[in-house]
């Protein structure tokens, strides 16, 4: 187990600084994404519940930028003198999340993906002080998604209208999880996080753990998603090629145009349509309101 | 499971001679953990009292806060635990203020296990 910084090669904290980067700015982006529909929740204690996942999350992305710290980082100056498209969260969090539909959906599938993303840092890692401080994220993290699964069930079984709310939401948001893990196992030469034991799982073993209880839950309320459980393979598959084209505008999976991974990262560098409201929400500190 | 006694030694949790549906109700109270912290709704001092009668429970508790996160959480999970439970009929759940929590409330073992996650008091 690796400890302090002294121990470390230089490649080993590089990775590490890399991923904790990418961990905490998810963290923190999820709090403007998830602020302006938790003021839409449907009743005060509702809205109780979703503002105190936004208080987490952004103690969350405190713990990942106090381990930067550690590694000679300043937290405020990554939060407050970086430019938007220099934050590296994950791309759901550069989209506008429009209802409280969206809202849960994300609890229920983002979080989740989180969840299976840190769990295994928490059950694998070499650096002991993230191990650590995961406990507290990953049982904060069981409520959120808990939040979003009684929600999915709510709305899913609620009206029709309530129904293809929720159907919407998981149309564009499930294959942004799915794109999350990243490159499939065969398109990847080498995984520094996975060679330096960082992480323990490679992204494919990631996706299937995600999809292994993400598809059950929609599958239980009748929702569709684009995935099934192939028992010949014994394992989850998807009834797309990966990866596709997506209309950020209109929020929609072009399955007919299929683009190569080069073109993912293209379209993750370039970032999403709501990144840079984000960014100024936290650094300006003000809620733009009625634009 | 944890027996507390509050600021003004009002006993709070299981009497030593609790027996029967009561015992187990209190036991499976134990179970049930915080949606938010490692431990349960007993070692986090949330439950007051228990009454039965006739197969129904009374339960009085109360909230570390007055805007819990999981308030509707916390309700389900007793209801539903507790319906399981056997003599058990129906329930009603009585949430109070007085005595306030506090976390001068919590044992020592509960401290050490929030201490362990990363939690401070």
């Amino acid at each position: 187990m690796i400890e302090s910084r002294e121990e470390m090669t230089e490649g080993y904290e590089k990775a590490l600084k890399q991923i904790l980067t990418v961990s905490g700015d998810t963290e923190l982006m999820s709090a403007p994404a998830y602020y302006e529909p938790s003021m839409n929740a449907p009743d005060l204690s509702t809205r109780t519940s979703c503002i105190s996942v936004i208080q987490d999350e952004l103690g969350h992305g405190h713990i990942a930028y106090r381990l930067l710290e550690d590694l000679g980082e300043d937290k405020q100056s990554l939060i407050y003198d970086r430019d938007p498209h220099e934050f590296r969260n994950t791309y759901g969090f550069d989209q506008k999340l429009e209802n409280f539909a969206e809202l849960v959906t994300a609890h229920a599938l983002w979080d989740r993906a989180g969840i299976v993303l840190l769990s295994d840092i928490h059950e694998n890692t070499s650096y002991g002080p993230w191990k650590r401080a995961l406990t507290k994220v990953s049982k904060e993290e069981q409520f959120h998604l808990r939040h979003g699964e009684t929600w999915v069930r709510r709305l899913a079984n609620k009206s029709e209208s309530t129904r293809q709310k929720v159907q919407r939401a998981v149309d564009w948001m499930f294959p942004i999880a799915i794109e999350w893990f990243g490159l499939p196992d065969d398109k990847k030469q080498h995984d520094e996080q996975l060679e330096y034991r960082i992480k323990g799982m490679t992204n494919d073993e990631l996706r299937q753990e995600w999809m292994s209880t993400a598809v059950p839950l929609l599958e239980e309320v009748g929702l569709d998603c684009p995935a099934h459980y192939d028992a010949d393979a014994d394992e989850y598959v998807l009834e797309y090629d990966l990866p596709v084209a997506f209309d950020e505008q209109a929020k929609q999976w072009r399955y007919d145009d299929p683009i190569s991974w080069s073109d993912v990262m293209d379209r993750w560098r370039s970032r999403g349509p709501a990144i840079e409201e984000y960014v100024d929400m936290l650094q300006s500190g003000t809620v733009n309101v009625g634009t | 499971m944890s027996t507390n006694t509050s600021p003004s030694d009002t006993a709070i949790g299981p009497d030593d001679d609790t027996d029967g549906v009561e015992a187990a109700v209190w036991a499976t109270l134990d179970e049930i953990p915080d949606p938010h912290l490692p431990i349960s709704l007993v070692e986090l001092a949330m439950i007051y009292d228990v009454q039965i009668e006739a197969g129904h429970v009374d339960v009085e508790m109360t909230f570390p806060c007055m805007g819990c996160p999981a308030y509707d959480f916390i309700h389900d999970d007793i209801r539903g635990a507790l319906r399981l439970v056997d003599g058990v009929d129906t329930v009603d759940i009585d949430v109070v203020w007085d005595p306030i929590w506090s976390k001068d409330l919590l044992d020592d073992e509960v401290r050490a296990k929030l201490h362990e996650s990363g939690i401070g008091l």
